[in-house]
């Protein structure tokens, strides 16, 4: 892949079954550039992974890499474009069976004939890369959520991909952690200035230090699109709120008093064997 | 004519209940019929299969094979020994060899042992690959360009294969030692006429038949409880583990029943 691709979706419905989650969507992910998807949960960020993956088909409309529809990709097509793209699901999603270091090379013991002792020696760099060279040999399930996650993305990066695609990066990981995997996105980057990155995520925090580009998701469709430094300067309601942190009424249970929480609360404690003292 | 809510005619409203449940299965059937062939298409189609067919061979051949040689050694005394009290009644105990080998080699020997299998691989088989769809595992071979049916089904179905007649042959030479220890060694009958009396009454074609049956079997029970578990995350009745769990369930009973089922077919066919 010589120019980095373009993720464009034109006119996108997409959702599961009866359920539309986003609704005729048109939007760009620019090429070369550290993407992020937000939106609130359920709002169809990893449906909207997903579609880029080609895990998923869309209800209507086409999602375009590199100005070619995937979903009108021969399956042998769909196959050599996915192996342009590293993924990052949100728990990891390792092999239970194998090792990390088993786990990280699989896309080479898979598709190439490289000498196994040049493919340990890969994925002992990257595993180096996230910090999980000494838990090469360890199994998945001896792993922290944590560091199965920056197992994964050693995974989605043993073959230097061209699009990367992460999935909740920084979610359930402390905030040392989290910086930790932001600053290797960015790292990542420098190296590779022409990967494309995409990540979709509800951490601002991680966002505002990674993205150049913004995509926010709300009521089916895109609340805003465009780059971070415009994101902060907007002053439509919803984008606010979402920025600062604000809930959606300032009483959520505004018809359950102080008394009636006091009594049911009450109620609760008296059906578990609280003591009233 | 009055139509129901379903848009069919009244009259067959009665039938509509066993109609959905045939037109089901029918769908169910061809599905797993396809998985199947799917499976088989992958098996040669690389050397790095080879690791993996291995490992399967292992959890399923190795891992059964304490399991299998109880229940065969049991088996053969329980047949030795209603064997010989049924014969006495006739005088014929000396053809106990003849029963308990024919019994083992012709029906028991391939049934037990894949319903052995069944619930002891193939359950764990459908439980391994339901946690992988649910946890996108299979998803990230996808990505990955791994061919999740050549990764996942294609060496179990070349380990099931493998293991499921030499399975097969070991419960029926253990069952037939069982006959040999109760009607020889406790209740008294000739040991010399226990063997002679096999030799001469088992023939090739129902070693064949034996055979035949449990590579049927190994094919009934990987295709089941793989594909339940390939598809556990579009079951009906639950989503997430509970999903998983009820797609092992499922995997099991179905796999009895088709065995049993495939086992009355084959008797009829190989008979």
């Amino acid at each position: 892949m010589e120019k980095a691709w373009d993720i464009e979706f034109q006119d996108v419905s997409m959702g599961y079954g009866e359920n539309v989650v986003l609704d005729s969507i048109s939007v760009t992910l620019p090429g070369g550039k550290i993407s992020a998807v937000l939106g609130g949960s359920g709002g169809g960020k990893t449906t909207m992974l997903r579609h880029i993956i080609g895990l998923s088909r869309p209800m209507r409309g086409r999602v375009l890499l590199g100005g070619r529809d995937l979903f009108s990709l021969s399956l042998r097509e769909l196959r050599t474009t996915r192996r342009h793209m590293g993924v990052l699901f949100q728990d990891g999603a390792l092999l239970g069976q194998l090792t990390v270091a088993e786990n990280t090379g699989l896309p080479l013991t898979e598709h190439t004939k490289l000498d196994p002792a040049l493919i340990r020696e890969i994925v002992l760099h990257k595993l180096s890369l996230v910090g999980l060279a000494d838990f090469a040999d360890y199994y998945p399930s001896e792993l922290s959520g944590g560091m199965k996650k920056r197992a994964g993305l050693a995974r989605a990066l043993v073959t230097d991909p061209p699009l990367l695609l992460c999935d909740e990066p920084t979610s359930g990981l402390d905030p040392i952690s989290a910086a930790q995997m932001d600053e290797l996105l960015l790292d990542m980057k420098e190296r590779f200035p022409d990967m494309t990155i995409v990540s979709v995520s509800h951490d601002l925090a991680s966002v505002r230090a990674i993205a150049d580009h913004v995509i926010v998701l709300h009521e089916k469709g895109i609340a805003y699109s465009g780059p971070l430094a415009d994101l902060e300067k907007s002053q439509d309601p919803y984008l606010r709120r979402f920025l600062n942190r604000s809930p959606a009424r300032t009483k959520p249970h505004a018809d359950a008093g102080p008394a009636e929480d006091t009594e049911l609360r009450r109620k609760i404690h008296a059906a578990l064997g609280f003591r009233a003292d | 004519m009055p139509k129901n809510t379903s848009g069919f005619p009244v009259p067959l409203t009665p039938i509509l209940g066993p109609g959905r449940i045939g037109v089901t299965l029918l769908r169910e059937s061809g599905a797993m019929g396809f998985f199947l062939l799917h499976g088989i298409a992958r098996m040669f189609s690389s050397l790095s299969q080879a690791p993996k067919v291995l490992h399967q061979i292992w959890a399923i051949g190795a891992g059964s094979l304490f399991l299998i040689v109880l229940i065969g050694l049991f088996t053969g005394m329980v047949l030795g020994l209603q064997g010989y009290y049924t014969l006495t009644m006739f005088g014929s105990e000396g053809f106990l060899g003849s029963a308990v080998s024919l019994s083992l080699i012709r029906e028991l020997g391939p049934v037990l042992t894949a319903i052995m299998i069944t619930g002891r691989a193939g359950s764990a088989m459908a439980a391994e690959i339901g946690v992988m769809r649910i946890s996108d595992q299979i998803d990230a071979l996808e990505v990955m360009d791994i061919n999740p049916m050549g990764y996942l089904v294609s060496p179990r179905i070349s380990a099931a294969l493998i293991s499921f007649p030499l399975l097969t042959s070991v419960f029926c030479v253990v069952g037939i030692l069982g006959g040999y220890a109760t009607g020889v060694l406790m209740l008294g009958v000739s040991g010399g006429v226990y063997f002679s009396r096999i030799e001469s009454s088992v023939r090739l074609a129902d070693v064949t038949g034996c055979l035949v049956k449990s590579l049927v079997f190994a094919l009934i029970v990987v295709a089941v409880c793989c594909y339940k578990g390939y598809f556990a995350h579009m079951r009906k009745d639950g989503m997430g583990p509970e999903a998983v769990g009820n797609a092992t369930t499922s995997a099991v009973v179905l796999s009895c029943i088709l065995l049993l089922a495939a086992d009355y077919a084959l008797t009829s066919f190989l008979l």
